[in-house]
């Protein structure tokens, strides 16, 4: 008995070991390589804390060839299907090999997208491929080669906080892009953006990048016609109002991109309330001249969102000012709140272009903030109240005072 | 009047009072050019039982916890009916009390009432000073407000400068390495327990020795006076007028608080950067302006531990006078004492308004 | 003379002791006022009624004030109650129950969080802080988590 449990457990002992080294055992490739001098033995390196380092894997899955032959020459012969360095147009194919096969992928993940080939085929990147061109990004320009990572590793090269920088690898490279007929300002007109701030200052990984917008395996410019329905992934209620606005066939007719227009594309900033009426900074006057009725309907809303957000503001004042003097004011949370809140809707309202829409809920706005300002009136009045009884204590102590002293003036004067 | 015979008949078959009539009868109350002086005293007593009533109302609000103190201010100042005035009038009363303080030992320090036999009642209203200033101190941070929390970090700092215990006295304060909620704590136990006590007891000595001793006369009136002793009763007579005082600051202290009610400031945050221009208590800031000249380091040693040691000396030596005025207890007159105690106010009064008027 | 004097002196005192009941009584007023504790005996805002326990019908949610900001109390189709800060993490607007979503709604943006204050779409940056729900008689006590 004690010698069959010796057995087995010196078989499981090499079963984990053989385990452990199963990626370098199982490959000739990689038992030369590492003792190769880089470059050779980089991908041996890189593979280490790739997400492809993993038994069911290996080097001839890409590269073809024999990974149990024990001579090299054996191992890499074109007989073999070995193939070398992949050229770019190859690629995408290799990848796909695995990546497209629903089946193949869920023993690692159910739930993995198997349409990355289908998209990439789909992009400007894949189209420009199938052309001849072997400039055009391909997996491995975003994934890197041996050592590819998750997405959700913050060393991957496409975690969110480094995709701009990946895409601008090539973008942002005016040398490289020559030829091509686009801007290569995009990389750092976007790091000015309020999604770039909110994305890298505030550390918030659900703020846009790159991809967000464009599509990461399908990467194509958005067309004109379907910029609200790109910002309104996020932006829902400016993008609904907006599709449904006057503004959504105007600007498709006119040729004028959607949400761009107003708001800029890679630099957007953050709004304000600036952007509406008829001064300078006005987005409106763009388009609507003096006279016309949008540019009055423009001057309206301004005026109608200035006017509450002064009232809000004068509420807030006056509450604060209660409050330091120490009196309590028990409602003004939701009234305050409520102006707020009608402020914030307002604003977006402004994309429906219906002053109707707009000045209603500023109409409701203002009764809040006017609750809210009337209370805090109400909270300085309790103020007034407390010199009121403070004359009456300095009247008593006066009389206390003024009876004491001669008291005590009528006693002396006896006394003498 | 008949009853009012009555009642004290029916104590005194129960209690000798024949003592204490006597006593009462007999006390008086010197009356010079000078004898305004004598009424400041009585005020800062007043004042501080003012602090005690005032103190404990406040005590059935307050929560002495970093989480609950400075809502349970806000509670009190908000919530509570007249809770903003009792506790305004604390605040108030608690910086008149010291203002009066100064005034008071101030007066007595030009009068040379600490002469002979009158030292100890000297050394027991210094200690009482000090006691007055640890409860301003230790009051000041119970709000838990930003500003009280940042001037206390400052303040307890500099216990850490005295060579050897420093650091220990730093611990012993702040209840651990940096002021926090155990801060609070601490603090609110001396401000409630110990010093009220401590405070209760010299305040008793001194008082024992004034009713004892009487009333000093200045000496430069001294002979004037004994030629021509003109007293007053001390019952009722001075404290009639004594009250006089009292109802004046009072009113004064109604004013104030119902005019100028104390603000709360925001809540104290630990990991907030210090606001611009901490100051300490205004009687504290000519102290906080003097180490601000100190240079880092005199004759390489550390300047602010040797300013602190300088101060504690001249603590010291103030507490001490009686003993060093060797003029005035021969009743000489001893100008030089005089005038450090000039020097010593215009220094106070200078180093004060550079702090608040011409400092950044 | 000395009859006026003695006369005078009596109404001095009188006049003195009346002025100085009315005095004591000014300074008791506000101490008596003081002592007897204000409708909203708690200091620290940490708990707050939020309902009456049959306010509510299943599948239906409330905001109520608590403290300076507004919170929001629901009682899910079970009957089980969740309160939350009402405040959306989004532009802080005051968020409100969807009994057709289901789901706590955000008017400003369209931001939608769950039963159990988290994100389910929409702009905000964070969950809802959640609170703890305690029923004590016949009232729904909300109260911050410690």
């Amino acid at each position: 008995m004690k010698k069959i449990e010796f057995t087995v457990l010196v078989l499981i002992t090499f079963i984990i070991a053989a385990g452990a080294q199963q990626a370098d055992n199982n490959s000739t490739c990689v038992v030369c390589h590492r003792d190769q001098d880089p470059p050779l033995s980089t991908p041996v390196e890189q593979l280490k804390t790739s997400i492809h380092n993993n038994p069911k894997l290996s080097c001839a899955g890409c590269h073809g060839g024999d990974p149990t032959a024990e001579d090299a020459d054996m191992a890499m012969s074109k007989a073999k299907g070995f193939i070398g360095k992949p050229s770019p147009e190859q690629i995408p194919k290799l990848c796909s090999k695995c990546h497209s096969s629903a089946a193949f992928m869920r023993t690692f993940n159910p739930n993995v997208p198997v349409d990355q080939y289908q998209l990439y085929l789909a992009s400007e990147h894949g189209i420009l491929l199938k052309k001849g061109d072997k400039k055009v990004a391909t997996c491995v320009s975003c994934h890197d080669v041996h050592d590819i990572k998750k997405a959700n590793d913050p060393t991957s090269p496409v975690f969110p906080s480094n995709i701009a920088d990946r895409c601008g690898k090539c973008h942002a490279d005016a040398d490289y892009m020559k030829g091509y007929s686009i801007p290569t300002d995009q990389l750092s007109e976007y790091k000015k953006s309020i999604h770039a701030k909110t994305l890298y200052d505030k550390g918030d990984l659900s703020a846009p990048t790159c991809n967000d917008c464009h599509g990461n395996h399908g990467a194509m410019p958005p067309g004109i016609a379907s910029v609200a329905n790109v910002c309104g992934a996020c932006h829902l209620v400016q993008s609904e109002y907006f599709s449904a606005s006057p503004h959504k066939e105007a600007f498709d007719n006119m040729g004028v991109s959607e949400c761009e227009a107003c708001h800029g594309n890679h630099a957007i900033q953050k709004t304000s309330d600036q952007m509406i009426g008829t001064d300078e900074q006005a987005v409106c006057t763009q388009c609507h001249d003096e006279g016309s009725q949008g540019y009055k309907t423009a001057a309206l809303m301004r005026d109608g969102i200035d006017s509450l957000a002064t009232e809000i503001s004068l509420a807030e004042a006056m509450i604060s000012k209660a409050h330091l003097a120490g009196v309590e004011i028990q409602d003004k949370a939701l009234n305050l709140s409520k102006s707020k809140d009608a402020l914030i809707q307002s604003r977006a309202l402004i994309h429906t272009l219906s002053m109707d829409k707009v000045g209603g809920k500023i109409k409701q706005g203002l009764k809040a903030a006017i609750n809210a300002l009337e209370i805090g009136r109400q909270a300085l009045k309790e103020v007034g109240h407390r010199r009121n009884m403070l004359i009456i204590m300095v009247v008593l102590t006066l009389l206390v005072a003024g009876f004491l002293v001669l008291y005590i003036r009528v006693r002396e004067r006896n006394n003498d | 009047m008949d009853k009012l015979k009555k009642l004290s008949n029916w104590f005194e078959v129960r209690i000798d009072l024949s003592g204490v009539k006597k006593f009462s009868d007999k006390k008086v109350v010197p009356v010079h050019q000078q004898h305004f002086w004598y009424a400041i005293g009585g005020i800062t007593l007043f004042l501080f039982i003012t602090q005690i009533v005032t103190g404990i109302l406040l005590l059935l609000y307050y929560r002495p916890a970093a989480d609950s103190a400075y809502e349970s201010v806000q509670f009190i100042m908000t919530s509570v009916r007249f809770g903003w005035l009792i506790r305004s009038i604390h605040s108030w009363g608690a910086n008149l009390m010291i203002f009066f303080l100064f005034v008071h030992m101030f007066s007595t320090f030009f009068m040379k009432a600490y002469r002979k036999p009158r030292e100890m009642t000297w050394i027991s209203g210094a200690i009482l000073l000090i006691l007055a200033l640890a409860f301003g101190f230790s009051g000041y941070l119970l709000p838990w407000n930003k500003l009280a929390f940042f001037a206390t970090k400052v303040g307890t700092e500099m216990a850490a400068v005295v060579p050897g215990v420093g650091k220990h006295i730093l611990i012993f304060l702040r209840g651990g390495e940096d002021v926090t909620g155990a801060t609070l704590t601490r603090f609110f136990g001396f401000h409630v327990a110990l010093l009220p006590m401590t405070t209760f007891f010299v305040l008793l000595i001194h008082l024992v020795l004034i009713q004892a001793q009487g009333m000093s006369v200045p000496p430069t009136l001294e002979k004037e006076y004994k030629k021509n002793p003109k007293t007053m009763k001390f019952f009722p007579d001075f404290i009639l007028r004594d009250a006089v005082g009292w109802l004046a600051v009072l009113g004064l202290l109604g004013v104030l608080a119902a005019l100028f009610p104390w603000e709360l400031g925001e809540k104290a945050d630990r990991f907030a950067s210090a606001p611009m221009g901490i100051k300490p208590e205004w009687y504290f800031v000519f102290l906080f302006q003097t180490l601000k000249y100190i240079p880092g380091r005199i004759f390489s040693l550390n300047g602010e531990a040797l300013a602190i040691f300088a101060i504690g000396l001249g603590v010291l030596f103030w507490v001490s006078v009686p003993f060093f005025d060797r003029r005035a207890q021969k009743n000489l007159p001893s100008k030089a004492f005089t005038l450090i105690g000039i020097v010593l106010i215009i220094y106070i009064i200078v180093l004060t308004t550079i702090s608040y008027f011409f400092s950044s | 003379m000395k009859e006026t004097s003695k006369s005078r002196r009596t109404f001095l005192l009188s006049g003195l002791l009346s002025s100085l009941t009315a005095f004591g009584a000014m300074m008791l007023y506000p101490v008596w006022r003081f002592i007897m504790p204000p409708k909203v005996p708690e200091s620290t805002q940490n708990s707050v009624k939020a309902a009456k326990v049959n306010e509510l019908e299943p599948n239906s949610g409330k905001v109520f004030p608590f403290g300076s900001k507004p919170a929001i109390l629901i009682r899910l189709g079970n009957g089980e109650y969740r309160a939350f800060t009402a405040v959306c993490t989004h532009l802080q607007c005051t968020v409100q129950y969807r009994k057709d979503f289901k789901l706590i709604w955000c008017a400003c943006h369209n931001g939608r969080f769950d039963m159990n204050g988290n994100v389910v779409s929409g702009p905000p940056p964070l969950p809802l802080e959640p609170f703890e729900v305690a029923i004590s008689g016949s009232d729904i006590i909300v109260s911050k988590r410690a």
